[in-house]
């Protein structure tokens, strides 16, 4: 099998890659489309997660072939990490054929600078930006139809049934929320979503300790706005980093926020339920690609990172929460993006944090729950000196609330993050 | 004069501008009398700037051979007669063009006949240019085959020579400009024998329904008739937007009955069949007002452009229409699409007028493709059986008789979309030459004789391939396997 690893070669593979992926998502927003009326277009993650999807299923496809002409595999590497999690990327070509390539590029970036070169009538997507309480979100529309992978079919790159499965995958996307989506597109197995979460961890310890690092340099927290805006994006990225974190770990499913365990098992649940019409082959694929939830969550890979991952997101809600609410950062984009965050949800962050620095690293729990937290009678190990609603009403105990988030905050990283990010091994961007 | 060349399976657009330079440049005509519809599309793809010398410049001489009764024998007394066809079976069709003429008493000498091929067992033999003689059925076949295909790559230019067209210039996805107009009817989209995009709206909204019915003749229904647009693709970013609209016209009805349709048109209506074919053109050019009141945003938005060419533009797509109404004010007919497309402009859609976007990607290779198809064949087996069965003069299959077979499709549970693929089914087979549109007049249930749109078989080939197929292959639900060359049958 002639696998020319030529520039132009490339390229066109990862065209044409890009072109199969189009056509799916696609069939994904019109699904979404036909079933909830107008969707002005799909998020990047939602894209991102659905492209990983794809490949998943694409590389079991019914059928496949040795074919050279054809293409057998996406040109892509499933388990990239950025801070975007786990992403479907390219290997960039420039390497010679037997070297390990080493350096990818996400699918979606690849795709944004073919479309930036080409004219709109030729672009995998059109955007459109769209204001949510979030801040400004790009949307996506694919602009790929079957009339474009054509003559991909006449070169016999594509066989009729291929593009017939890629429309049944649509079609099965189309059916799926974009939290179901999202966490079944970058979850399938218990080892991936141990190293997913690693990475999420590892992201928050860092994010953490340069948001505190930021804050400490700051005298009385009503200085210019620049530092406060830039340290306000730290806090918001720790947070954000927490709550992924939580997520992936399956903690507090039903809360406001959900988890991936929640949306993986009711998005492949709602699949197989009598209100979903779709090819039964897809849909069995999809099942064999994908463990179950339990078979996910309750293996002791992720299972015994929960509590690490709970007490990420506990610390970020209880320090980043409260933070801010403060003058200071009041009225930015960041602290829009955590209104969700109530006055209730600091205290229980207050409450949860002081239990979770009672625990030592040995007597951290194989399957962490909240009644096991509430259970639990200790002392803290690091002292939490203020609860948030004194700092909030008081300006003057901000410098003291972030001297003391720092110690709780190296508290969790060396008792509970960074034990467990010791055997992180996947590559990183 | 014969160029002699042998038939092959190359592009053929070279030979066709060569045959097209040689014809006129041997007959220097002051007339071309092209036999519908190839020998148009002939002209159309003839009439650009590098190919305009001792040529046609304008349309007023060129006739269709469906219109050469309406003209003036005075108006004939001077000058070559160039009779224009693809291609010459047995030569029925151009001996009646000859036929005509002669009733308009323009001398033989003046006239000569061109043909791009003719086949070997032709009855008519006074061919003065051809650039292919003498071919066998597979040959002729071939060449026919590769000429449609030209015709589908120049912008399906197999399209009725009445049907008028708008250009649009995309700035954005085709499939946003899509979707937008899918929200007008259920499209489906499809890739031509050309390789050109194409998408059919079928039943789009009729904005203002009441006001339009006011207008037609009295008795005139738009139950159950072709109405759709046609969205193909002329080159990279620019699309046709072409509307047809075949209102069941009265046979009855008198000329005054015209009196609310637009001036123009009115003055060209002479009997109850041009009647039809204006009330066509009127109501297809109302459509422009619904075509482009769905594209009202893409347009404010910068996404599309469109303006309406001018007479003698390159893309000038008004003008044709003097093939078939010789003495057709184009200047105003031109004025009433502009108005058209600016009212579409202009109107504010209402939501109950705004549909969910519902667009059918039927594709080859893919199970809708298939699907659309098994409706080709059907449509053709269908039109064929109807054909047989006529009492008295044979005709062609009404839009209702082929919309039964839709009642077949699994593939789509909502009956629209059956429809809508139905109606793409024949418009492929239109775009294919499979198909020829006519005209009959038919009883209606309420007791009233209407002139409706009807489909036939485009010629003795097409007619002998459908007939010796369904004989072979009896199956009234799927299509018959596909052949590599030749035509696309058994």
């Amino acid at each position: 099998m002639d696998v020319s690893f030529g520039r132009g070669h490339n390229l066109r593979l990862c065209y044409r890659s890009c072109l199969l992926l189009g056509f799916v998502l696609r069939k994904r927003f019109e699904g979404l489309r036909s079933r909830k009326g107008d969707v002005a277009g799909l998020s990047e993650i939602d894209v991102d997660k659905t492209m990983r999807l794809i490949d998943k299923l694409w590389e079991v496809r019914p059928g496949k072939s040795g074919d050279p002409r054809q293409l057998i595999d996406l040109c892509v590497r499933r388990d990239y990490n950025d801070k975007h999690g786990h992403r479907i990327a390219f290997p960039i070509p420039h390497y010679a054929p037997g070297e390990d390539p080493g350096r990818l590029k996400p699918v979606l970036d690849v795709i944004k600078i073919f479309d930036a070169e080409t004219s709109p009538a030729a672009r995998i997507f059109s955007s459109r930006e769209q204001k949510t309480e979030w801040g400004t979100v790009r949307l996506l529309e694919p602009q790929v139809s079957l009339s474009r992978l054509l003559p991909l079919h006449r070169a016999k790159v594509v066989s009729s049934e291929e593009m017939t499965f890629l429309e049944d995958v649509g079609q099965m996307c189309g059916y799926l929320e974009p939290d179901q989506v999202i966490a079944i597109g970058r979850h399938e197995d218990a080892d991936g979503t141990r190293q997913s979460l690693l990475w999420e961890m590892y992201r928050w310890k860092e994010s953490t300790l340069d948001a505190l690092d930021t804050l400490q340099s700051f005298g009385t927290y009503a200085e210019a706005p620049a530092p406060a805006a830039s340290a306000s994006r730290k806090l918001w990225q720790s947070w954000s980093f927490a709550l992924e974190c939580k997520k992936k770990a399956g903690l507090l499913c039903e809360d406001k926020y959900g988890s991936d365990r929640r949306f993986y098992v009711e998005g492949l649940d709602y699949l197989q339920s009598d209100e979903v019409t779709i090819e039964r082959p897809v849909l069995d694929l999809l099942l064999s690609v994908q463990a179950s939830g339990d078979e996910i969550w309750q293996d002791p890979l992720v299972s015994t990172l929960r509590f690490p991952a709970f007490c990420c997101w506990t610390f970020s809600s209880y320090c980043c929460g409260t933070l801010l609410k403060l003058d200071p950062f009041k009225g930015s984009e960041f602290a829009r993006r955590t209104a969700s965050v109530s006055a209730e949800d600091l205290q229980r962050a207050h409450w949860y944090l002081t239990k979770c620095v009672g625990v030592s690293r040995e007597a951290q729990p194989a399957e962490f729950s909240l009644e096991w937290l509430e259970r639990l009678e200790n002392t803290p190990l690091v002292e939490i000196r203020l609860v948030p609603e004194e700092v909030i009403g008081d300006s003057t105990k901000t410098a003291d609330f972030v001297a003391n988030a720092q110690e709780i905050a190296q508290w969790v990283i060396e008792t509970c993050v960074e034990p467990a990010i010791e055997g992180l091994d996947s590559q990183e961007a | 004069m014969t160029a002699g060349r042998r038939a092959s399976s190359e592009d053929i657009g070279p030979e066709i501008q060569a045959f097209m330079r040689l014809a006129f440049d041997t007959v220097k005509p002051r007339w071309v009398v092209t036999v519908e519809r190839k020998g148009t599309a002939l002209i159309r793809t003839h009439c650009d700037p590098d190919h305009r010398r001792g040529h046609p410049t304008d349309w007023g001489k060129v006739i269709s051979s469906e219109a050469l009764q309406r003209v003036d024998p005075a108006a004939l007394r001077e000058g070559n007669f160039l009779v224009l066809d693809e291609g010459i079976y047995h030569g029925r069709r151009i001996q009646k063009a000859l036929d005509v003429l002669e009733e308009k008493q323009v001398p033989r000498n003046r006239v000569k006949v061109a043909a791009f091929s003719v086949h070997e067992h032709s009855s008519f033999e006074d061919v003065s240019v051809r650039w292919f003689g003498e071919l066998a059925s597979d040959r002729y076949g071939e060449v026919r085959r590769r000429l449609i295909e030209y015709f589908q790559q120049q912008g399906s230019l197999l399209l009725d020579t009445e049907h008028i067209e708008v250009p649009v210039e995309l700035n954005c996805g085709p499939l946003e400009f899509f979707d937008a107009l899918c929200r007008a009817g259920v499209g489906v989209e499809h890739v031509s024998g050309g390789g050109q995009q194409n998408l059919t709206i079928y039943n789009p909204v009729l904005l203002d329904e009441a006001d339009l019915l006011r207008r037609l003749p009295r008795k005139t229904t738009i139950r159950n008739v072709v109405r759709k647009i046609r969205v193909v693709e002329r080159a990279r970013n620019r699309y046709a937007i072409i509307p047809i609209f075949y209102p069941s016209v009265p046979a009855e009805a008198g000329l005054d009955s015209m009196d609310n349709i637009e001036e123009c048109l009115r003055a060209q209506a002479f009997d109850a069949e041009s009647m039809f074919h204006l009330v066509g053109v009127f109501a297809a050019i109302n459509l422009f007002r619904t075509v482009f009141a769905f594209l009202r945003d893409l347009i404010r938005d910068g996404k599309i452009s469109v303006s309406v060419p001018q007479l003698g533009d390159v893309d000038d797509s008004v003008s044709h229409l003097k093939v078939l109404f010789p003495s057709l004010d184009i200047e105003a007919l031109r004025g009433f699409v502009e108005r058209s497309v600016e009212a579409g402009r202009a109107y504010r859609l209402r939501r109950p007028q705004m549909r969910t976007t519902v667009r059918v990607e039927a594709v080859e290779g893919t199970r809708y493709g298939a699907e659309l198809r098994r409706l080709h064949w059907l449509v053709l087996r269908r039109v064929l059986d109807v054909w047989h069965r006529s009492p008295g003069k044979r005709r062609g299959a009404t839009l209702a008789e082929l919309m039964q077979i839709g009642q077949t499709n699994k593939l789509a549970p909502q009956s629209e979309v059956a429809e809508a693929l139905l109606s793409a089914a024949i418009d492929r087979a239109i775009d294919d030459a499979d198909l020829i549109p006519d005209v009959s007049v038919l009883p209606f249930s309420d007791g009233v004789r209407r002139v409706v749109r009807t489909f036939k078989l485009d010629g003795e080939l097409i007619l002998s391939d459908v007939e010796r197929t369904a004989a072979l292959w009896r199956s009234m639900t799927d299509a018959p396997p596909i052949r590599d060359r030749g035509t696309q049958w058994m």
